[in-house]
């Protein structure tokens, strides 16, 4: 995958490290703004990307809530062409990254699972001998690449901008061993270093109702419309996301959101790497900074 | 009266067993092995963000399933509502993936549920198996045909801006080059779950 550079940021991050990447399907379609913000972030952080080739939908959490067994199957999939090329997984999507890790779990030891599953592979003559490194972005620029050189490479600190920062569920959960299940703070840090100011956020990982907003649409409007109050309630300018799912719910269906409780609330829902990628110098339209329903290019404009 | 005794002796054997057989099928699933563990402190139903809606809360749903309530269980409205947020599966403190048992109910409920939400879940696992990756448009417009092709109107406004801000594309989604490879995954799933 060809990787942008920022301007002025060739050479800089020093030797580059290397994962496969996993977009998942919501980054080449809903999301696009967040795929080409993460890649062009990681390139200019040092950090190459590799896509996947051929992969397929992790499933999310429609199959497991259809198919046990497929629900495991295809994810693994994924997971035995990675495991092929012996690199660490890079994924992006929250809802990807919760799904390729429970498929991941059952490689962990002995268990009928890792049979039922290694015998679904072995019929595609595929096979998953021991569990990939599975990792969040979020926790590559902070873990791997570090604050010190996202710091370092920040050309615009976007200072005096005011960000909610939103997890969701399943950056934090079930799996939490990068960090706090119910208030983790990566996020924070990567957009502190951009130089934003990270308002404080209790709901951060407070579900927004992922795909239920297809099946269960008043209760999940109503989950949306408290996230949205205490984001504005707090002052932030806008919200930062990790998450293809938060920003669709957030974003999307903001003005239903208004006209069903009378609200009024107008703040931009951006993914964290579109902020860092502007900060770090990269064009607002590069970053897709008006892709939104609430374009967030008003806020951005100062500091162009 | 020795009649009556042995119809009662019955109906308590056979309350056993039923309990004692849900409970088996649940352990079969992943993470269904330590519902039995449950007592009843409802962190989960408390951790819920959706609990208040549920008729059944998640607390009371464990406690059904112990009692063998299969069919109450699987009629429930709880699993469809669970959003698969895993806070009551890191608060639980028997250690119970709440979230994992959710699955586990709506795998076992799909076969016969008649609802929106087993539909979407259908026509998802449908979708991906035609072109190997999940196509919002495709997924949307297969499942208002499914279910309901009048709210393809009503989906109509927020399609179209969704279409102006290029975040859905009307051009025909394209099947991966390992299609074939995924159709054989799920004829191999089919045939395991079947033989199972």
């Amino acid at each position: 995958m060809k990787v942008a550079t920022a301007p002025g940021t060739e050479g800089q991050a020093g030797a580059a490290t290397r994962f496969s990447f996993f977009p998942g399907c919501s980054l080449h379609t809903t999301a696009r703004e967040y795929l080409d913000s993460v890649v062009a972030v990681m390139g200019a952080l040092g950090v190459e990307l590799e896509e996947l080739d051929d992969w397929n939908c992790c499933g999310a959490t429609a199959l497991s809530s259809a198919d046990m067994l497929l629900s495991y199957a295809l994810p693994a999939r994924n997971l035995a062409m990675v495991s092929e090329l012996g690199l660490p997984l890079a994924v992006a999507c929250n809802s990807c990254f919760v799904t390729l890790s429970r498929a991941n779990s059952v490689f962990r030891s002995e268990g009928p699972w890792r049979a039922k599953v290694n015998e679904v592979l072995a019929a595609l003559g595929r096979k998953v001998s021991k569990p990939v490194e599975i990792r969040h972005v979020l926790h590559i620029l902070r873990d791997t690449v570090g604050l010190d050189r996202i710091r370092a490479a920040v050309k615009r600190p976007l200072a005096g901008l005011k960000v909610a920062p939103y997890y969701g569920c399943q950056l934090s959960r079930p799996r939490h061993e990068f960090s706090d299940p119910e208030f983790p703070t990566e996020m924070d840090e990567v957009l502190a270093v951009a130089g934003c100011e990270v308002v404080r956020f209790d709901r951060k990982t407070k579900c927004c109702g992922g795909a239920l907003m297809t099946t269960k649409e008043d209760v999940v409007l109503e989950i949306n419309e408290q996230l949205l109050r205490e984001a504005a309630t707090r002052g932030a300018d806008l919200i930062a996301v990790c998450c293809p799912m938060c920003q669709m719910n957030l974003d999307a269906y903001q003005g239903k959101i208004n006209s069903r409780f009378g609200t009024r609330y107008e703040l931009p829902v951006v993914y964290f790497s579109q902020l860092l990628g502007f900060a770090l110098g990269f064009d607002e339209a590069v970053m897709g900074l008006a892709r939104g329903f609430v374009p967030a290019t008003k806020h951005l404009r100062k500091y162009a | 009266m020795e009649q009556a005794e042995a119809r009662a002796l019955e109906v308590i054997r056979q309350d056993a067993l039923d309990a004692s057989a849900f409970l088996d099928e649940l352990a079969g699933f992943p993470g269904g092995d330590k519902v039995k563990n449950c007592m009843q402190c409802g962190v989960c139903t408390a951790s819920c963000p959706l609990s208040f809606k549920m008729t059944e809360t998640p607390r009371k749903i464990m406690e059904m399933i112990k009692a063998g309530l299969r069919d109450q269980v699987l009629a429930s409205d709880t699993m469809w509502y669970c959003a698969s947020c895993y806070a009551c599966s890191v608060r639980c403190p028997q250690g119970i993936s709440m979230a994992d048992v959710m699955y586990a109910l709506r795998t076992i409920a799909i076969k016969t549920a008649r609802n929106l939400s087993a539909a979407f879940y259908q026509t998802f696992k449908d979708s991906v198996r035609r072109y190997g990756r999940m196509h919002e448009s495709d997924l949307m417009i297969r499942f208002a045909l499914r279910t309901n092709p009048l709210s393809l109107l009503k989906m109509g406004p927020l399609g179209l801006r969704m279409l102006m801000k290029g975040k859905l594309s009307l051009v025909p989604p394209t099947a991966i080059r390992g299609a074939r490879e995924i159709a054989k995954l799920y004829e191999k799933v089919a045939e395991m779950e079947g033989g199972a």
